[in-house]
């Protein structure tokens, strides 16, 4: 972007906050922040329109005028300006509301004031996706680039995440449809309905409706959510309860389990409830606590649950998260010291509801929560698959105690995952294909059609992946993906595992005929290459091998395909058909 | 049991109260507070529990039972 332009923009958005906040300066700050980061988002995304402002004046001083002459102007106006920004302040940028542009445009000009440009303010409105209107309040989803999850997979769409809290009500802004029956073991409260706000917003957070033109927007807004109450209305609950209820999630079978809650006791009973869920494939993500202190709250701390410390709008550790062992990532929990710096969602507000904002580790924790039903629901990892991306693709080289592996980077997870290296994957299938189809004499045509078949096989055609539906999906991955993608998260690694013998049954069924030759090898070169590529990556390791057995049984899967391929065009060496169709 | 304190809002989650005492530390108080007092001196009575919650966590809990100006 041209920081003349950037900054043209962003002096429409504080134009517009000053005006708007000229009564309350509290209020005008964080209306020009929310103004700024609004506008930044449309323009960022290319997404913008624009129109002329009947109303707000812009005047481009001598770069360095003070603030006396300003006040010249504004009694000359009659009106109140303001310096749009603070960083910007030697340019001498004002704006404000002066009733009738063309008017005091005329009046400026034969005052005989340092302006070098005096102009209506441009408005500009965010188009696009997501339509939310408060959006451009929501910082901290961009900040952890929920967009990719947004593009890039079916946005949590089938999994169930589970909300151990006070419950959920179906605000505004919360499609009732996606709210799934719930349970309350709270003492004297049958319903999961929220009737404190804490867990409304924590589900707005992973799943809010998003694109409805309503309100703002959610990670993984297609999730299903599960509401299970065990803090009472005054926020407080027990061992019992919590444990008690995480195992009711995964009876109802719960995949992501968020929990932003803690204490600074262990409990065993809590710690076995965990235990099992992890054991069951689910995820379980729990907040670092809010003491800000250096030692982490159970059951953020515990090993099978994904400590979630929380980070404001800079990206710093905020005060009040917990540091220390048991931090596996920091996500966005905001920091109200900074107007607008809370984490918005739609709760509940008495009978009626409110777009608050909200900060604390309890915030951070459902942004991983949604990122993880995002990633789950390409069906391209399991559980376990999902905690090393979601970690891996944190920005940080080292583990530190304030934010763990890092800040939470759901489209550095998605890169991991393979959904952004279908090329990549394709190339190295097509150039196995090619090298083994050479290696075998196959006359160049042939070759080609090789390498195109383990183009296929390895990386499929993405692109397809954009135009939805089961044959969309799947040739848009190579074909180890297929399991997955056809029974579930639960089968995601399984071409993998298997793809040796899945090269030996193509040979068998297609090696025979001299006409589907080459594509077989082609395609079982192409599942030789994946698989190396998946061992390389290392997100598929048997789990049910120890250890080296688990990469051990990966590479034979590999070399089993690559040995099919080989043994594909030594069947065509002998074949007597062969004739003018060999290679020179 | 009963304890003094400085009753306090905790900006954190959905809000919380608790009981801020002279020698440090803060105790969650679950239940019933009476908003009015906050940030006054407060006799608190009720019983310790290991509750767990959404604020402060690190110390143990106060369930109330009721909540006077000291």
């Amino acid at each position: 972007m041209q920081p003349v332009t950037r900054g043209a923009l962003v002096l429409v958005a504080t134009s517009l906050g000053v005006v708007w906040g000229a009564a309350d300066p509290g209020r005008r700050e964080a209306d020009l922040e929310d103004l700024r980061d609004g506008v930044d988002h449309a323009h960022e995304a290319g997404r913008s329109e624009v129109r002329p402002s009947d109303d707000l004046l812009v005047l481009d001083l001598v770069d360095g005028t003070d603030d006396a002459t300003l006040d010249r102007v504004e009694a000359l106006l009659g009106a109140d300006l303001a310096w749009f920004d603070d960083t910007t302040r030697d340019e001498a940028i004002a704006v404000g509301r002066v009733g009738d542009v063309a008017a005091a445009l005329a009046l400026i000009e034969g005052a005989g004031l340092p302006v070098e440009v005096a102009e209506a303010v441009v408005e500009v409105e965010a188009l696009g996706y997501p339509d939310d209107p408060l959006f451009g309040r929501q910082w901290h989803l961009p900040a952890m680039h929920a967009e990719a999850g947004w593009w890039h997979t079916p946005a949590g769409k089938g999994v169930i995440v589970a909300v151990v809290d006070t419950g959920i009500r179906a605000v505004e802004d919360l499609d009732a449809g996606r709210v799934l029956p719930g349970r309350s073991f709270v003492a004297g409260v049958v319903s999961a309905d929220d009737d404190n706000g804490h867990g409304t917003h924590v589900a707005g957070t992973i799943a809010q409706t998003t694109h409805n033109g309503v309100g703002v927007a959610g990670v993984a807004p297609h999730a299903l959510l599960l509401p299970v109450k065990v803090l009472s209305r005054f926020g407080g609950g027990t061992s019992v309860q919590v444990a008690a209820g995480i195992h009711w999630a995964v009876e109802q079978g719960a995949q992501v389990i968020n929990l932003s809650l803690g204490s600074g006791r262990y409990s065993a009973l809590i710690h076995h409830a965990v235990k099992r869920a992890h054991r069951a494939g689910v995820i379980v993500v729990a907040a670092a606590g809010n003491d800000g202190g250096r030692r982490v709250s159970w059951p953020g701390a515990l090993p099978e649950a994904i400590g979630v410390a929380a980070t404001g709008p800079d990206g710093s550790p905020a005060p009040y998260s917990n540091a220390g062992k048991g931090v596996d990532v920091a996500a966005p929990g905001g920091d109200k010291r900074r107007p607008g710096g809370g984490v918005w969602q739609d709760t509940i507000d008495g009978e009626g509801h409110a777009y608050k904002e909200f900060q604390g580790t309890s915030m951070a924790t459902p942004h991983v929560a949604g990122a993880a039903a995002a990633l789950l629901s390409t069906g391209v990892l399991d559980a376990r698959g999902v905690e090393r991306v979601l970690l891996a693709g944190a920005d940080e080289a080292a583990w530190s105690p304030e934010l763990g592996w890092g800040r939470l980077d759901l489209e550095a997870a998605l890169a991991l995952t393979g959904l952004a290296d279908g090329m990549e994957r394709g190339a190295l299938g097509a150039f196995f294909a090619f090298v083994v189809a050479s290696v075998g004499g196959l006359a160049v045509r042939r070759r080609l059609l090789a390498a195109v078949a383990g183009l296929l096989a390895a990386g499929g055609v993405p692109v397809l992946g954009t135009f939805g539906g089961w044959g969309g999906a799947l040739l848009s991955r190579g074909v180890l993906a297929w399991p997955g993608l056809m029974l579930g998260p639960s089968w995601v690694h399984v071409g993998a595992w298997l793809a040796g013998g899945l090269a030996i049954g193509l040979v068998v069924l297609g090696g025979g005929p001299r006409w589907s030759r080459a594509a077989v090898l082609g395609i079982c070169a192409g599942v030789g290459a994946d698989v190396v590529w998946v061992l390389a990556s290392g997100l598929a390791r048997p789990w049910w091998l120890p250890g080296a057995w688990s990469s051990t049984w990966l590479a034979l899967q590999a070399v089993v395909a690559i040995f099919a391929a080989l043994a594909v065009a030594g069947l065509d060496r002998l074949d007597p058909a062969r004739g003018s169709a060999h290679a020179p | 049991m009963e304890w003094i304190g400085t009753l306090r809002y905790v900006d954190l989650g959905a809000g919380q109260w608790v009981l801020e005492q002279e020698e440090g530390g803060e105790m969650p108080l679950v239940g019933a507070v009476p908003a009015h007092l906050r940030d006054h001196e407060v006799v608190v009575q009720g019983r310790r529990v290991d509750a767990l919650g959404f604020g402060r966590s690190m110390q143990r809990s106060i369930e109330v039972r009721d909540i006077r100006p000291a």
